[in-house]
């Protein structure tokens, strides 16, 4: 991964009080933050104290720390642009999804796997999804879910109640 | 919200049962896997502290867990088998629904076709063709001897017209023409020029050669 220059530069991390200046700061973190997720497989994080020990927002070298108040912002911002989404409807909301791939992406993937791996009728368990198909399987829970909903929806999978009450697996529907 | 129609059938929804139990099977081996992991690296850490018994009591706990772990296997096999059977008697259902289609449709053409009506066409198709060279026949037999002798006689005229006036055709195939021999010795190459080089009676003799040039471009 490439880190961008802009990170080894301690203003980054201090939120800027010129309009310009914080708008352009903000798309520099927004990208920042896609790359890095998407080369650790990160699907999900939360707005905690542990985010100040991680490379994310902490640059050990220069000793900056992007304080978590102006990270919030940048994330409600993210979210705004469909970047990001909210695990919970309610305040106060710390949890969020980074969509280093889209929702419809991923549901791609998924049902291009399904059919190549010739599952076109099948029942199949969000476990052996997981399994089996190395793509996914850093989806956290709530948003493979939310993938197969979305898939659901499109009229490609229909989801199956498990033994514990929730949804464990689903079936392919054919598409003919 | 409209009536939503599930396509699912009790048939998927025990296969996601038993899905469930293998998926239970796989995460307890994992388990047991990691676990027998750590009881051999703390056999090791207990080698390094000269800890000879906690190390053999670490080996037998690694043991016992070795022997579930082969039991699990076992399972995970039984599990995958009847699954892999009930796919494949679930295609072999489709199969035979589809032969029996096939040959319902097959029966029911059949019916569209029964052998009387068959018989039937054959039989008058054979009675027409009949009533045909009947026909032919009579109307062949009504020319009288007479008329048979007058066509022959007019054939017999066509031929003699024929052999009396030639066409130019014919006559070339009996008399073709040859180029007529030449009266003069072929040109020396003195008298050899541009006029003559072209003229379709010249022969270029081979006393000419050394004296030819090539003709300019």
């Amino acid at each position: 991964m490439k880190i961008p220059a802009i990170y080894n530069f301690p203003p980054f991390f201090t939120r800027q009080v010129n309009e310009n200046a914080w708008q352009s700061q903000k798309t520099a973190w927004q990208k920042w933050i896609l790359i890095w997720c998407r080369e650790h497989r990160i699907t999900q994080l939360s707005i905690h104290a542990e985010l100040l020990e991680s490379p994310l927002i902490h640059n050990e070298a220069i000793h900056r720390t992007l304080p978590l108040p102006v990270f919030r912002e940048i994330v409600e911002d993210m979210v705004k642009q469909s970047y990001a989404e909210w695990t919970q409807k309610k305040e106060p909301r710390d949890t969020f999804w980074v969509y280093w791939r889209s929702v419809a992406e991923w549901g791609n993937i998924i049902i291009k796997w399904l059919f190549e791996t010739g599952r076109d009728g099948a029942v199949c368990t969000f476990y052996e999804l997981q399994e089996q198909c190395k793509e996914v399987d850093c989806l956290e829970e709530g948003l493979l879910q939310k993938v197969l909903e979305s898939l659901m929806k499109k009229g490609n999978v229909e989801l199956m109640k498990g033994s514990s009450g929730k949804y464990t697996g689903f079936k392919v529907l054919s598409t003919s | 919200m409209g009536a939503y129609n599930s396509k699912i059938s009790d048939r998927d929804r025990s296969i996601l049962k038993i899905k469930e139990q293998r998926d239970k099977l796989i995460r307890y081996h994992k388990r047991l896997e990691r676990i027998e992991q750590l009881e051999v690296n703390l056999a090791r850490k207990c080698l390094v502290d000269n800890d000879r018994k906690g190390a053999l009591k670490a080996l037998s706990a690694k043991k016992f867990y070795s022997g579930l772990i082969e039991q699990s296997y076992g399972q995970l096999g039984n599990i995958e088998q009847l699954l892999s059977s009930i796919e494949f008697t679930l295609i072999q259902q489709d199969v035979l629904f589809g032969l029996q289609e096939g040959s319902s449709v097959l029966q029911q053409l059949q019916k569209e076709m029964p052998l009387e009506r068959i018989d039937k066409i054959c039989n008058d198709r054979d009675e027409a063709s009949q009533y045909v060279e009947e026909v032919n026949v009579m109307l062949q037999g009504k020319m009288s001897r007479d008329q048979e002798d007058e066509i022959q006689a007019e054939l017999d005229a066509l031929i003699q017209e024929q052999d009396h006036h030639p066409n130019e055709r014919q006559l070339e195939e009996k008399h073709p023409t040859l180029p007529t021999v030449p009266q003069t010795k072929p040109n020396s190459a003195a008298e050899v020029n541009s006029e003559t080089l072209f003229h379709p009676d010249y022969i270029p003799s081979a006393a000419d050669d050394d004296k030819r040039q090539a003709l300019p471009s």
